[in-house]
């Protein structure tokens, strides 16, 4: 009898290691067929004797740039982290009522594009110098390395603040109160809270360097050169993919390490469940110099907030005309809506096969290293590689359809949904869960009626993330989007050459309305759920 | 139960609802346009605001449903261009219809174009058509200097490009895009067709060493210009023109116009058939009205070009560009200097 259950559970333990590895299998197909066709053509280039190590080892010239991506990303990282962790304490403080729901509200910054953010910011220090040249006291010189730094900070501190936010509020609120009652709230925040939130810091803030040392559009609009302008110019001059991928690998290898690096901690972090904390009896006590700090911090996130959308109300001019501008653009609304939504649907549903895979041993470290390889590619090579892989008969057709920028999304960014779903799973209660498995009819009935439900909030806060990222997505989307299909990005995008600010501004306004809505909508829903 | 429980999923179903309840007229037409195959597929890296209203009229004279994918600046002109060529082996589109000619002298080379004569180019100058009839060329942009009026002095205008890097003019007020990308590298690659890789290298060393602003496109320059950020900077027509009817105080140079003068940049639109295409004959048809005089004409009116390589009923807005000399070498000498100008310009300019 001993033995028969012993061989039952054995071959439950087989069939668990087996169904693991075939989700493993699975990920890979969807998510890695794009780079694995670019990792294969690329060996085929080395291997034809063309040359290539002059681009895998960078000259002093190229040395230059990536230590200047990695100098930018890595204050981008600092500032971050310290702006997002001093913001999220003060968030903190909001317990209940509407406080509670709306310091959440900081994630919404995420959703204005990057490119907004440089716009808006551009034109608010035009304005600024026309004070100052009026008073005659010079002009601020907005470009290069600290405007690059300064935009990017704020186009990415969300991430941080967000993260820790999430950290901090699912610290177990009896070692909070047991720490008040012998020392002062700082001591509390800085050897209690901070302590136990700085695994999930460290995720926001290997995410955040990751981020900025990718992207070159900012810097480039800013006179800032990159590295990762460096691979599109190679591109550019080539136009072979493969140069480029090539030439990215150095980026990728350091991506990818302080990815691994940072992530690290996530393996371990065990959190309570959020929200069954009951609000604290008394407020907290900070030292001036932090308060001091919490109210600049919470300053830059208001004008970082304000500055953006003013900005783009005032070039959209008028009611009338953002009307027409979006009445004109209803196709790309369609469209964009279509692959954002279907995106981030699909992202969550990897995400949350991944969360389960993540978890396990033995699998769990090549889940680690595989997220992270996707957001480290630069977005053409995405593109080129969707190509290689789906434009080819016998595969449904898929190629020309909306289904491949929804694959260039999920692509790119399941990686984020995975991140954020395994970071709110990581917290359930798992007395919920022995529970649910005990008592649940049968493991269909468990995962549709028990766990689903419990990772619900994490679902539709990975769902707002890739649908913001999603809806923004340019690179890999120009690649391969259908033709007859335009997406609202590109042709804010389009217009950004000709200069039609009023409808540039109107779109903007239209993308920062419609991310704002479904991330309010999004919120509600983890109110609700408390 | 509560409705608010269903806010996420009324939001999801409202716009897939949305998504799908798309006017049924448009549906339908996309229907019967399928069925017959009536359709063509074009990829352009005109601006979607001049390229569009084109292929509009096309789909009305002819019928024809038109599928465009635009390009955009933002991609560093690896766009298009990348997915042309990666598609080659079984290609998507059938047209393409370029706002310059180098990267369509690219997908030449890659084997990516069809050779088709079109008879809308019968009367289009045959340095415009490619020898084997792979691309056909017509209307121009130049490329010219935008300067601000209310910062210069016409008198003190610019005559040449040299000027630019000459002790006159303060380098931080004169703008270039980075000459690594779109026309800039282009006409980058021209300078080095004419004066030869030696001195064109020592041009631009110049531009580097006096820390003339460089800045991340042509529109860039322009709108720097338009703002009085700049006194002056190196663009397009194009984007010149846009920014004189947006009402900034601008004027327009056209460089090296001297007797001895070398000439500028002028830049047709290319247009080529997609080899392999899915759909050839709506192809040849679009390829034939994108070349025709009354296309040109139009374009010229519009604002996308500002010279044609034939006469055709229009007037230009401006007449800068009457009996406009241009740089000498042909478009396949400058192209043969895309990748060495490109390359040396990364090395001088990416840094």
């Amino acid at each position: 009898m001993t033995n028969n259950i012993s061989d039952k559970a054995k071959g439950f333990c087989v069939s668990r290691g087996l169904i693991n590895i075939a989700i493993l299998l699975a990920y890979i197909l969807i998510i890695f067929s794009p780079i694995l066709a670019m990792f294969i053509e690329t060996i085929s280039y080395m291997l034809s004797g063309k040359e290539w190590i002059g681009l895998l080892v960078p000259s002093p010239r190229k040395w230059g740039l990536l230590s200047q991506s990695i100098e930018l990303s890595a204050l981008i990282t600092v500032f971050s982290v310290g702006l997002g962790v001093v913001l999220a304490s003060k968030f903190w403080e909001f317990k209940k009522g509407t406080g509670n729901l709306l310091k959440w509200v900081v994630l919404l910054l995420f959703v204005i594009p990057p490119y907004i953010h440089t716009h808006a910011w551009g034109l608010f220090v035009d304005r600024i110098n026309n004070v100052l040249s009026s008073l005659n006291l010079g002009t601020i010189v907005f470009q290069g390395f600290w405007a690059s730094c300064f935009v990017e900070t704020i186009a990415f501190m969300p991430v941080v603040a967000g993260l820790t936010m999430l950290g901090m509020a699912a610290v177990d609120k009896e070692l909070v109160d047991a720490g008040r009652i012998n020392s002062d709230d700082f001591t509390v925040f800085r050897k209690i809270i901070m302590p136990l939130s700085i695994r999930i810091i460290a995720a926001g803030a290997g995410l955040v360097f990751l981020l900025s040392l990718i992207d070159y559009t900012i810097p480039s609009l800013l006179q800032f050169d990159l590295y990762a302008l460096e691979i599109f110019a190679e591109f550019s001059a080539t136009n072979e993919p493969v140069r480029a991928f090539i030439l990215s690998l150095p980026m990728v290898i350091l991506s990818l390490t302080v990815f691994g690096f940072t992530m690290k901690g996530l393996k371990t972090v065990n959190l309570s469940n959020l929200w069954n904390q009951e609000s604290e009896g008394r407020g907290f006590k900070w030292p001036r110099w932090f308060s001091i700090l919490q109210k600049v911090a919470m300053g830059i996130f208001i004008v970082s907030v304000l500055v953006p959308i003013i900005s783009l109300i005032f070039e959209a001019e008028s009611v009338k005309k953002f009307v027409n501008v979006v009445q004109s653009s209803t196709q790309e609304f369609y469209i964009s809506i279509l692959i954002a939504i279907s995106t981030a649907f699909i992202s969550i549903i990897l995400a949350l096969v991944a969360t389960w895979g993540i978890s396990k041993k033995g699998t769990g470290k090549i889940w680690w290293l595989l997220i992270g390889i996707p957001l480290a590619i630069p977005a053409p090579l995405v593109g080129i590689g969707l190509i290689s892989v789906w434009n080819r008969p016998g595969l449904f057709n898929v190629y020309g359809t909306e289904l491949m920028p929804i694959l260039a999304g999920v692509v790119r960014f399941s990686a984020i949904a995975i991140l954020v779903v395994y970071l709110y799973s990581s917290r359930i209660n798992s007395q919920l869960i022995d529970a649910g498995k005990v008592y649940a009819k049968n493991r269909i009935k468990y995962f549709f009626e028990i766990r689903i439900p419990l990772m619900m909030p994490g679902l539709i806060a990975g769902f707002f993330f890739v649908f913001t990222l999603a809806l923004g997505e340019l690179g890999a989307t120009l690649i391969v989007a259908p033709p007859g299909k335009t997406t609202l990005t590109m042709k804010i995008y389009n217009y950004l050459h000709y200069g039609g600010t009023e409808t540039i501004a109107g779109l903007c306004l239209a993308v920062v309305i419609l991310t704002m809505v479904s991330g309010i909508i999004g919120l509600l829903q983890l109110g609700r759920r408390k | 139960m509560k409705l608010s429980k269903f806010i996420p999923l009324i939001f999801v179903l409202a716009v897939f609802g949305l998504t799908a309840c798309q006017p049924k007229t448009v549906q339908n037409k996309e229907q019967k346009v399928e069925n017959k195959q009536q359709k063509v597929v074009v990829y352009t890296s005109v601006d979607q605001v001049f390229s569009e209203p084109v292929l509009k009229d096309f789909e009305t004279k002819t019928g024809i449903k038109v599928l465009p994918v635009y390009d955009v600046e933002a991609t560093k002109t690896v766009g298009l261009v990348n997915r042309l060529i990666a598609e080659k082996n079984k290609p998507q589109a059938d047209v393409f219809w370029n706002g310059e000619f180098v990267n369509t002298i690219v997908l030449k080379d890659k084997g990516v174009l069809a050779q088709y004569k079109s008879p809308s180019a019968s009367d289009i100058p045959a340095n415009f058509i490619d020898a084997d009839s792979k691309w056909t060329g017509f209307g121009g942009r130049a490329r010219v200097l935008i300067v601000n009026k209310n910062l210069v002095k016409p008198a003190d205008y610019p005559k040449s490009i040299y000027d630019l890097v000459s002790d006159k003019y303060k380098a931080e007020r004169v703008g270039i895009a980075k000459p690594v990308f779109g026309t800039t590298a282009t006409h980058a690659s021209a300078l080095y067709a004419v004066l030869g890789p030696e001195k064109a290298k020592e041009f631009f060393a110049k531009v580097r060493d006096r820390k003339i602003q460089i800045v991340d496109g042509n529109s860039v320059v322009k709108d720097m210009v338009a703002a009085g950020k700049l006194d002056m900077g190196l663009t397009d027509t194009d984007d010149a023109y846009s920014a004189i009817k947006d009402g900034a105080p601008v004027d327009i140079v056209v460089l090296d116009q001297d007797e001895k003068g070398m000439g500028t940049l002028v830049i047709p639109n290319t247009v080529g058939l997609i080899a392999n295409g899915p759909n050839l004959e709506s192809g040849k048809k679009l390829v034939d009205y994108l070349l025709s005089k009354e296309n040109e004409a139009r374009l010229l009116t519009d604002g996308w070009i500002d010279l044609t390589v034939r006469k055709v009923d229009a007037k230009p807005k401006t007449d800068k560009y009457n009996n406009i000399k241009s740089i000498t070498a042909s478009f396949l000498d400058i192209y043969k200097q895309l990748e060495p100008a490109k390359k040396d310009m990364q090395e001088m300019f990416i840094k």
